[in-house]
């Protein structure tokens, strides 16, 4: 398979506009698909189709297109069965009441690093890419809505979700609900 | 503002998501109720936990560096000015070979870069005359012609084989630069199809059985034999090509 004739002017521009964003797309990579070996095959492919529809960018935002390449290649893979995604059953049992505590607060701060980094890689996939891009690559609501090609209403809804998700799993409280 | 809607404010307020105005009156109940405060606090050093090295992955620099190989492999690259050697060639070819013998197809679309970078400049020359509409300097279909034109121009003298019998007669020649020194292009066709052969005399007399590959859709092949090294290069497929080379590698 081969890319396009492309110019060293066209790979000029691809490396300012799009390249430095290459440590964000591997992230993304990595906590989609849980496996490093994964992560950097899927951040190449992501790459490759970056260039080849690079013509396609309108040169405003290389974070957030090269993100949303990255998680389309991701779900392409999961969709021929190459990458595993946890299934997001839609119902009360999952959503649950995640809604900040009324009464009860429960303390945070002493919150172990690898515990948070285990809640995460729980979390089914369309709530991890959310957390992920808002909390550790601290993209705004615009930007993660772009990348996940949702309205910004979903993005805030679907980060309630998996905060309160995180929360639950992190007070070892299960399931329950609050 | 009620603490009911102060507390539904919060995720958006700590995303610094919320216009000025609001964030003066969120600010405001704050500092007068200490539950909402405290839920407010708390929630703040929840997304404090993510702000650590320990949850960012960096590409590792291996990646980095294959990305770019990866790029620049996709890459028409303008001529080098800098002299490289033939031997290089050689050690690629044999790289290319042995990965062929495997299933190392990624391997091989990474390969280092004399060979790629050579490819780049084969094919540039290649697309700069055809597209220029000028593929040939002296144009003949005589190789009794095409290689005495060649004669003072570079420093050996090409072997020009006619293939007309084949099916790839001969339209001429021109001069090329490639890797920093002169070299002769042979032009032939097929069908309509142009081909470019380049040759040039190689350090190592090895002979090397002919080696295909895919650059930007265009397809090369690659060989030496009789201390010369040859890159065919056309937009003719892949099994056509390598007929040509075939006939040309084993010598007549």
């Amino acid at each position: 398979m081969a890319g396009p004739v492309t110019g060293q002017e066209r790979l000029q521009l691809f490396e300012s506009a799009v390249v430095p964003y290459l440590d964000a797309a591997y992230n993304l990579a990595r906590w989609l698909t849980r496996d490093r070996h994964d992560a950097e095959d899927l951040v190449q492919e992501s790459m490759l189709r970056a260039l080849t529809y690079f013509d396609g960018f309108c040169g405003t935002d290389g974070r957030a297109w090269l993100l949303a390449i990255v998680r389309n290649a991701f779900y392409t893979r999961v969709k021929r069965g190459r990458g595993r995604v946890t299934t997001v059953p839609l119902d009360e049992e999952t959503l649950g009441d995640d809604r900040l505590p009324d009464t009860e607060t429960v303390l945070f701060q002493r919150l172990e690093v690898a515990d948070l980094g285990k809640a995460i890689e729980g979390l089914p996939a369309v709530f991890r890419e959310v957390v992920v891009l808002r909390e550790i690559e601290g993209l705004p609501y615009r930007e993660i809505a772009e990348v996940a090609g949702i309205p910004i209403g979903t993005v805030m809804s679907r980060l309630a979700r998996a905060r309160g998700l995180l929360k639950r799993r992190l007070e070892g409280r299960g399931g329950r609900e609050a | 503002m009620t603490c009911k809607q102060l507390r539904a404010a919060i995720p958006a307020y700590l995303d610094g998501e919320l216009d000025p105005s609001p964030n003066i009156e969120i600010e405001r109940h704050l500092a007068s109720c200490a539950e909402c405060a405290s839920i407010a606090a708390n929630e703040r050093a929840f997304r404090a936990a993510f702000h650590t090295p320990a949850l960012r992955f960096a590409a590792p620099p291996e990646l980095a560096g294959r990305v770019g190989e990866l790029l620049r492999s996709r890459t028409i690259v303008a001529p080098a000015p800098r002299a490289r050697s033939w031997q290089w060639l050689a050690v690629a070819a044999s790289l290319v070979i042995a990965a062929a013998a495997g299933s190392l197809v990624t391997r091989v679309a990474l390969a280092p870069s004399p060979t790629r970078l050579l490819a780049g400049e084969v094919l540039s020359g290649h697309l700069r005359a055809v597209a220029g509409d000028h593929p040939a300097d002296v144009v003949s279909t005589d190789q009794h012609t095409v290689k005495p034109w060649f004669a003072g121009k570079v420093e050996f003298s090409p072997t020009v084989t006619d293939l007309a019998a084949e099916g790839f007669p001969l339209a001429g020649g021109r001069l090329e630069v490639v890797d920093g020194r002169r070299v002769a292009a042979l032009v032939y066709h097929r069908r309509l199809h142009v081909i470019s052969l380049y040759t040039w005399p190689v350090a190592n007399g090895d002979d090397n059985a002919p080696v295909a590959t895919t650059e930007s859709g265009y397809n090369l092949v690659r060989w030496t034999r009789a201390g010369m090294g040859y890159w065919a290069v056309s937009d003719l497929d892949r099994q056509e090509l390598a007929r040509f080379a075939q006939l040309l590698s084993r010598g007549r």
